[in-house]
């Protein structure tokens, strides 16, 4: 487990997309220890999701919910999450599940989908459901994977603060998880740790305790 | 940069092309008048062309007119050419010359081939169908697939699916299980010679002339029947030339056609000499049209 | 060259008569005449206009333009109803409205009617190739030559060169250049035409009246044409059974099954170029492929295909397919292409396709595939001309009897499915656009 967080680890990464002038991360360095989770705070526009995305790429195996969900809007709720352990069955399998969801594979989905009370929208097609309920489908879709390291790009922006609150701590316990958050207060008060990011460099790097009002302040401020 | 040049040396280019041809075409157009003339493609075109381009410099010279070949697609084009008056002459088949006449009121059939009086259609058939020549029409055939030549021609179309009915006493559609329509003689023997279609309608000038160039295989393709003797070809011309050429140009065209002695023009048709024709020698042909329904009447 | 100068003088004509049209498109009784002018193939109107002009330049440029200025219309109406126009209510009130036009609406319409004029040069160059199978002189005539032939290389030369000619229209056609085409094109055919207006008149007041009514007529040879009503009818039933309704049975079999198969091997298609799951080089060369089977005439695919295998349904079936599938993926790809995924989108192409991105264009995949639905239909009769049965097959017959009553009543009758077909069609796509 530890081979896969050692990939992690960034060294004086800097990072610019093609054709930009100046970069969207200069001279990061961050390591990650296993079963640890991280929230990356900032304004917008500090390289949250850049960072994200890119750690992302560097692990196939891990999970990740995406800020605009990428969910597929024609599919239901059932192909949707199930799409999240396509890499595991065998391809006609999952092609026959596309056409005709299997009864064992149903009740999988269905317990993960009560987690997040999305089981009663089991079968609605996902274009269908609100800004909120979809988020919850995307985060269904990364707990479904059911992987050690899971990725969040402000997986609770469109939630109702209750549910926002439980995926949260689903997301925070049993796994690796790290996670870009909008809400500095739910941010404090479930994760282990606060990397702050700034204009593309980290601002600051604590323990939820040792952050107080004032770096906070600062951070947001112009 | 260099792009727009190009594509301005290429449009110079396509405008003198064009200016030449038009040049040739107006020359052309601006010389005496012509008598224009087809035929029905019942061939490979290129053989057409070279049969029909011979006879055209052969009447020139007889009749000191001069006379064009225009080259057409189907048997309905060349009808529709004669009717329109866009030919005036044309060598017809059997049953489209019928057809021609009976639209453009006067027309008369002027000459024929001499092995046009007794013409006949074989019936061939594909080596895997197992059949072989008879004097009698097969009840073998019942079920197979089979192929006329163009849906407009005499020996063809016309005079095999007249005997079918006869013989079978149903329309070809429900004899065989597929029937088709190859488009022209060259073709329907190289269909049957391919197994595409295990029977097949063919004039029997073009069978004996495409066998005796060696193009046929006999060991894959025979032939199973001769129909009954009929009459076919006949050069059919307008009754307006006289206008433009004089009251007896119809005679001297008829005449030049009946003294060409020329063997290699008439290999090429390939008929022994021309003789004499006339309408009521066609009159079969068209019961036997009106008969299948292809006439209206 | 004589295919491009029919397109071009087709295409020339039917811009200004389409867009001399297109200001009453939302007149009822213009839009069913021109529904019906387009719903008619190019070459059954090279059909009807053998008999009328003859073997010459006025039949091909006309069968080109007729339907394309029926399309024009129908295209440059919706520019107009779809661009926004308060620009033009700035100028002067009394300005006359032709000028309030010029200055004001056309600069704004230019852009898009330019572009769908462009396009359209191209399937008028397609089109007029295609007229060639039926003897006016176009590449298909020779090409058709060379097949029958054997002549298989030289066949194929004019298949590339149809290619080139097509794939090298960026090149060549240039706003600069079209009044130097337009005038070429104009001398180029000039010299070829040859009008009798006897035989129009006789087309038109004569060969297209049903038989029953011309028959004493014809046979005391007055060329008298009487009024024959029972007969008449019973004429008209007896085209209806034998010929009309088996050959609309078998034109919408082969529609169908074209419909469904095209379905099915555009969705392979689109498996097999779409940018997410494809390496670059396999899905180049699959594109190229599919370009060629575009901007191949479905009816030269057809005939190719017959040539092979003789006819029946299967060569027909081939081609549409091919040509159709080829159609609809090269629509939809661009929606494809333009998808964004997720990043823990598991490995696996089918996975991927089946689960990602299939259902993201499922929608507009079908509006795509119902909008060629209808040109199935059209090109489905049209094959029959090659020997399959369908409608086009009895019309064949019927030029080749010379029974242009019959013509005409056969054409008529196709232009009726054609458009009972397009309005469904139509329906469904604005459903599924929903």
């Amino acid at each position: 487990m530890s081979s896969t967080l050692s990939h992690l680890n960034l060294k004086n990464f800097t990072f610019s997309y093609p054709q930009a002038e100046n970069p969207v991360l200069t001279n990061i360095n961050l390591t990650f220890k296993d079963g640890e989770s991280v929230a990356l705070i900032g304004p917008s526009g500090a390289g949250k999701s850049t960072l994200l995305n890119h750690l992302k790429r560097k692990t196939p195996q891990s999970s990740m919910i995406h800020q605009e969900y990428l969910l597929v809007p024609q599919l239901s709720v059932f192909h949707n999450i199930f799409m999240g352990r396509l890499d595991k069955n065998r391809t006609i399998y999952n092609l026959i599940n596309l056409i005709y969801p299997l009864r064992k594979e149903r009740a999988n989905v269905q317990r993960t989908a009560r987690l997040l009370d999305m089981d009663k929208f089991i079968d609605v097609q996902c274009r269908k459901l609100s800004g909120g309920e979809q988020q919850r489908v995307a985060v269904s879709r990364a707990l479904y994977r059911d992987s050690s390291l899971c990725f969040a790009d402000e997986p609770v922006s469109a939630m109702d603060p209750e549910n926002g609150e439980k995926t949260i701590s689903l997301l925070t316990t049993g796994r690796t998880t790290i996670a870009s958050m909008h809400n500095t207060e739910l941010a404090l008060k479930y994760f282990d740790r606060i990397v702050a990011l700034k204009n593309g460099g980290i601002h600051f790097d604590l323990k939820p305790l040792d952050v107080d009002a004032g770096e906070l302040k600062e951070l947001y401020s112009e | 940069m260099t792009v727009r040049y190009l594509i301005f040396i290429i449009a110079v280019i396509f405008l003198s092309v064009l200016f030449i041809r038009f040049k040739q075409d107006e020359s052309r157009g601006a010389g005496e008048k012509k008598i224009q003339f087809t035929a029905i493609p019942d061939q490979d075109e290129s053989r057409l062309t070279e049969r029909f381009s011979q006879i055209a410099l052969y009447l020139s010279k007889e009749t000191g007119v001069e006379f064009v070949y225009i080259p057409v697609k189907s048997y309905a084009a060349s009808v529709a050419a004669f009717k329109n008056g866009e030919v005036q002459l044309a060598w017809f088949g059997g049953l489209s010359g019928v057809r021609a006449r009976r639209a453009v009121a006067g027309a008369r059939a002027i000459a024929q081939g001499e092995e046009d009086k007794q013409f006949v259609t074989y019936f061939i058939a594909n080596y895997r169908t197992g059949l072989t020549y008879s004097q009698q029409l097969s009840k073998e055939l019942e079920g197979r697939t089979f192929t006329f030549g163009s849906k407009g021609s005499t020996s063809g179309r016309l005079m095999p699916e007249y005997y079918l009915r006869k013989i079978f006493n149903r329309t070809p559609g429900k004899i065989f299980k597929r029937v088709g329509y190859s488009g022209n003689h060259s073709k329907t023997i190289a269909l049957v010679q391919s197994g595409s279609y295990e029977i097949g309608a063919v004039n029997y000038r073009v069978w004996e002339k495409e066998l005796k160039e060696g193009k046929i295989d006999l060991t894959k393709v025979s032939v199973i029947w001769k129909t009954p003797e009929y009459t076919d070809y006949n050069w059919t011309i307008r009754p307006d030339v006289t206008e433009d050429f004089g009251t007896d140009f119809i005679d001297i065209v008829q005449n030049a056609l009946l003294s060409l002695e020329n063997r290699d023009i008439l290999d090429t048709f390939p008929r022994k000499s021309f003789i004499k024709a006339d309408n009521s020698m066609y009159d079969a042909i068209l019961e036997t049209g009106l008969a299948i329904g292809i006439f209206d009447e | 060259m004589n295919t491009v100068a029919f397109a071009f003088t087709g295409v020339s004509i039917a811009i200004v008569s389409g867009s001399l049209f297109a200001p009453f498109y939302k007149y009822k009784l213009v839009r069913i005449v021109l529904t019906i002018f387009r719903s008619i193939h190019e070459i059954f109107w090279a059909f009807i206009f053998l008999p009328v002009f003859g073997l010459n330049s006025v039949t091909g440029i006309f069968a080109i333009a007729v339907p394309y200025s029926a399309i024009f219309a129908k295209r440059f109406y919706e520019i107009y109803q779809s661009t926004d126009l308060r620009a033009c209510n700035e100028l002067p009130r009394n300005s006359s409205p032709v000028l309030r036009f010029l200055f004001g609406a056309l600069p704004l319409l230019y852009e898009e009617m330019r572009e769908f004029s462009s396009y359209r040069v191209e399937c008028a160059i397609r089109s007029s190739a295609v007229l060639g199978f039926i003897g006016l002189p176009t590449l298909g005539f020779h090409l058709e030559s060379f097949f029958n032939e054997g002549k298989y290389s030289q066949a194929f030369a004019i298949l590339l060169l149809f290619y080139v000619i097509i794939g090298t229209k960026k090149y060549w056609l240039r706003r600069k250049l079209v009044p130097v085409y337009f005038l070429t094109s104009i001398i180029f055919v000039w010299g070829n035409t040859h009008v009798v207006w006897a035989n129009i008149v006789r087309f038109f007041t004569y060969d297209i009246i049903p038989w029953p009514m011309r028959r004493d007529g014809f046979i005391n040879n007055t060329k008298q044409i009487l009024w024959r009503p029972s007969e008449t009818i019973d004429w008209f039933f007896t085209l209806l059974r034998g010929e009309v309704l088996p050959g609309a049975r078998d034109t919408l079999i082969l529609t169908q099954i074209t419909f469904l198969l095209s379905g099915v091997f555009a969705i392979l298609f689109i498996g097999l170029i779409v940018r997410k799951i494809n390496k670059p080089l396999s899905r180049k060369f699959n594109r190229i492929l599919l370009l060629v089977l575009r901007s191949t005439p479905e009816y030269i695919i057809a005939y190719i295909a017959i040539q092979l295998w003789g006819p029946s349904m299967v060569p027909g079936i081939v081609a549409l397919v091919l040509h159709n599938s080829a159609v609809v993926t090269i629509l939809t790809i661009r929606n494809a292409d333009s998808l964004v995924l997720p990043l823990d989108v598991a490995k696996g192409k089918i996975n991927c396709f089946f689960f990602h991105i299939l259902p993201q264009i499922y929608s507009s995949f079908l509006g795509n595939l119902f909008y060629r639905w209808e040109v199935m239909v059209r090109e489905s009769s049209i094959l029959g001309v090659l020997g399959i049965y369908t409608l086009g097959f009895y019309i064949d017959s019927a030029i080749s009897d010379d029974r242009m009553d019959k013509v005409i009543f056969l054409i008529m009758f196709m232009s009726i499915i054609n458009i009972v077909i397009d309005s469904v069609s139509n329906k469904v796509r604005s459903v599924l656009l929903e």
